[in-house]
């Protein structure tokens, strides 16, 4: 079941009519933990036995954790199985595979047995949530949970199941705790954000993506200059596509009164990569500095460790993404990005709009870059991209220039930048009922418009 | 709770409302509009699929035109037919192409399956009626709403653009096949035919021809020595002769004997399409030297 389905929209406003029937707390997380399980178990229901058992896996070692004498032994089982799970699901082959190459260069025979699953949806995520949540057991930030509804609520509630964003224990089991009444402007928010995350979804990223598809579907057809709006359409696309996800999550969250952690904060109008980071997937962001950059040192420790806990970072990062080597190059890319905020800890301030114009700029151009790994099938089609990109054939005359898209994406980051105070850009109008309202009928019906050409969304496959 | 439900209800009937209206509206404007006249000495056409559309290269036959478009089922057929002949009376004859894939059950989902459906209807949504539009909402509804807009987009740039001319490639044409095409696998065949909507807007067709007294011909295009149609072929005649047994068949299943005329089993390539236009442009002015191909067992 997707965001963007038929199906969503009926099973969405059943679930939050009976939510709001059920006045007792109990009742209404059973009510939202058996939704999480229809939603996720539509897609395929044996992924729901894997998800299961990772719950009951960490809801135990979660237990075993506080009240056993060996805690760094339960946590140890823990992570391996979890992480075990993952990579026997998405990265058993490609290393296999890559070793297989790796021993044919040498001029040895090696035929690696393969596994043919297919990756359950959103493993990465709940992973990351139960990892985060046996963890925190583990430092003693928290207590573990023991009723077992709640707790599975929290790994499994729908909205974030399947892409995120990646919560903590720590901020969302509470809210489950918490008797939650109807809030009507609360919900009104909520739907305002799905509103948005819809147009950012249909109309921005599903519109880029068919231009982004067709270059980099064919990159040998096209000159320096339509690469490179084939790679900024396509980092409109996985804003457009990614926030516009995170966007529906939360809004769906708050329908139930409940928040989750924002998940992107206008990234695009960063003025440096370690700005960009701040402010891309902030949950993974945090999630790895929390968890695997403060545990190796953080910003305490000598130079070269830092940066090599920087690489570690970002190769981990790319690694999560996918099972390819570009997804590892992207990482180690942005790692080098990095750098410069890692060595130079006191940054450069510039008071002048055109300075930040050209920051912003710049950054945008170097994430565009980081992209093309990102998108490529392999990184010998990365390379050729990039080495077209810095080639003569940029300065000519683009054989693909969508100007509608153009216009509208343009109008779509003005919109962004008037409403970057807020936590998504229409989330505040100050203007009469009458014509909020007739705003908000306009762009559903640009939604309706462009709704006939849906992409499946990206991350659904991390 | 109960406010809210006021509220969103207001907004999604603004919604509802507005996208009505930008449907109705720009169908009204475009089927006004559209332009489908085609040169005053042309009183032949031919419509149908794939077949017909690769193996009529209209430029070889005289006062011949070819409406067919590549995998389009009858229903689709029948409202465009109806409106090229509302705007061409000089028309006498029209050819429909019928190959054994008809009878197929998968047919019926070239019409309501979600890319089909959208692709077709963005194009024919203003000239199909409100019982078009409940066959199809009936059968997909989803897939229905999202075909919808499409078809207000592709009416918003046609009002846009201003072009309203429909009587070239917008409604079908001459496809010439260079390469090999992929083989498409004869399969779904199953005996209960009498439901299928397809067969239902083919009988439609034929009796709209009839209504505008004119000349309904039933005609199958060469298909290769490899093509299996022994699985189909019964079937095939059976339908033909009992749903269709008022009007003529010429059937040129077999008139082309070499595979290098086909771009696969069932498609003529370019050469194919040459020479078969040619002969069929010479039997058009001279029906005798064919008469084996036309089936005199159902006469007019």
């Amino acid at each position: 079941m997707l965001f963007n389905s038929f199906s969503f929209a009926i099973f969405l406003p059943i679930v939050m009519g009976l939510y709001w029937i059920f006045r007792h707390r109990p009742h209404q997380n059973m009510l939202l933990l058996i939704a999480s399980y229809v939603f996720y178990g539509s897609w395929d229901w044996r992924f729901l036995l894997l998800l299961i058992f990772s719950t009951l896996l960490d809801y135990c070692t979660g237990i075993k954790i506080h009240r056993s004498n060996r805690k760094k032994c339960w946590l140890a089982v823990s992570i391996i199985i979890n992480v075990g799970f993952l990579a026997a699901f998405k990265y058993y082959n490609f290393f296999a595979q890559s070793f297989a190459y790796a021993i044919q260069s040498l001029g040895l025979n090696a035929n690696p047995a393969l596994i043919q699953v297919i990756l359950p949806v959103g493993i990465s995520f709940y992973t990351f949530h139960g990892l985060s949540y046996v963890i925190d057991i583990y430092n003693n930030k928290i207590k573990p949970e023991s009723n077992f509804v709640d707790y599975s609520l929290f790994v499994s509630f729908f909205p974030l199941l399947v892409a995120g964003p990646i919560e903590r224990a720590t901020h969302l089991l509470p809210q489950i705790k918490k008797n939650r009444c109807f809030n009507y402007s609360s919900c009104v928010n909520g739907l305002r954000q799905i509103l948005w995350g819809f147009f950012k979804k249909v109309v921005i990223a599903d519109q880029c993506a068919v231009y982004a598809n067709m270059i980099f579907e064919n990159p040998t057809n096209f000159n320096g200059s339509t690469l490179f709006i084939g790679s900024a359409l396509f980092a409109v696309q996985i804003y457009g596509d990614f926030s516009g996800y995170s966007d529906i999550a939360l809004g769906t969250a708050r329908l139930f009164g409940i928040e989750l952690l924002q998940n992107f904060s206008y990234p695009y109008f960063s003025r440096s990569v370690a700005e960009f980071w701040r402010r891309w997937h902030i949950s993974l962001t945090t999630w790895f500095r929390d968890y695997i950059y403060i545990p190796l040192g953080g910003s305490r420790i000598g130079i070269i460790k830092r940066v090599r806990n920087v690489f570690i970072i970002f190769l981990i990062s790319g690694l999560w993404h996918g099972a390819n080597w570009t997804f590892v190059a992207w990482g180690l890319l942005n790692a080098l990005y990095f750098l410069p905020s890692v060595l130079f800890k006191r940054s450069i301030i510039l008071r002048s709009n055109f300075a930040d114009i050209m920051l912003i700029t710049g950054t945008f151009a170097l994430t565009c870059i980081a992209w093309v790994f990102f998108r490529s099938k392999n990184l010998s089609q990365a390379i050729f991209i990039i080495r077209k990109i810095f080639s003569p054939s940029l300065l000519s005359a683009p054989t693909v220039f969508p100007w509608l898209l153009f216009t509208v994406v343009i109008m779509f980051f003005m919109t962004e930048w008037i409403g970057k105070a807020n936590r998504f850009a229409i989330e505040s109008m100050p203007v009469r009922r009458p014509l909020r309202w007739a705003t908000y009928s306009l762009i559903a019906i640009i939604i309706f418009l462009y709704s006939g050409n849906q992409q499946q969304f990206i991350y659904f496959q991390f | 709770m109960i406010r809210l439900l006021i509220n969103i209800s207001i907004i999604c009937l603004i919604v509802a409302a507005f996208i009505c209206a930008l449907f109705i509206g720009s169908n009204t404007i475009v089927a006004n509009k559209a332009n489908l006249k085609i040169a005053t000495n042309i009183n032949k056409i031919v419509v149908g699929h794939s077949h017909t559309a690769c193996a009529f290269n209209d430029s070889l036959i005289r006062n011949f035109k070819n409406f067919s478009r590549q995998g389009e089922p009858f229903f689709y057929t029948y409202f465009k037919t109806v409106e090229i002949l509302k705007q061409n009376p000089q028309i006498d004859t029209v050819f429909i192409g019928v190959s054994n894939n008809i009878i197929f059950r998968s047919t019926d989902t070239l019409i309501w399956g979600d890319e089909y459906m959208s692709s077709y209807f963005s194009v024919y949504a203003p000239f199909i009626g409100l019982g078009g539009y409940k066959t199809l909402c009936e059968h997909n509804s989803s897939g229905f709403l999202s075909s919808v807009s499409k078809a207000i987009r592709t009416n918003i740039e046609t009002i846009i653009s201003s072009d309203y001319c429909y009587s070239n490639q917008k409604f079908g044409g001459y496809v010439a096949l260079k390469s090999a095409r992929k083989v498409w696998p004869e399969t779904n065949v199953d005996s209960n035919i009498s439901t299928r909507l397809n067969l239902q807007y083919l009988t439609r067709l034929v009796d709209e021809c009839k209504r505008r007294h004119l000349t309904p011909i039933l005609i199958r295009t060469p298909l290769s020595k490899s093509y299996p149609r022994n699985a189909t072929e019964t079937l095939f005649q059976n339908v033909i002769r009992t749903r269709f047994n008022r009007i003529y068949l010429y059937d040129f299943a077999d008139y082309v004997k070499v595979q290098e005329q086909f771009a696969d089993y069932e498609h003529l390539n370019v050469s194919g399409a040459r020479m078969f236009s040619e002969s069929f442009n010479k039997f058009l002015n001279d029906p005798s030297l064919f008469t084996q191909f036309i089936d005199l067992q159902f006469p007019q």
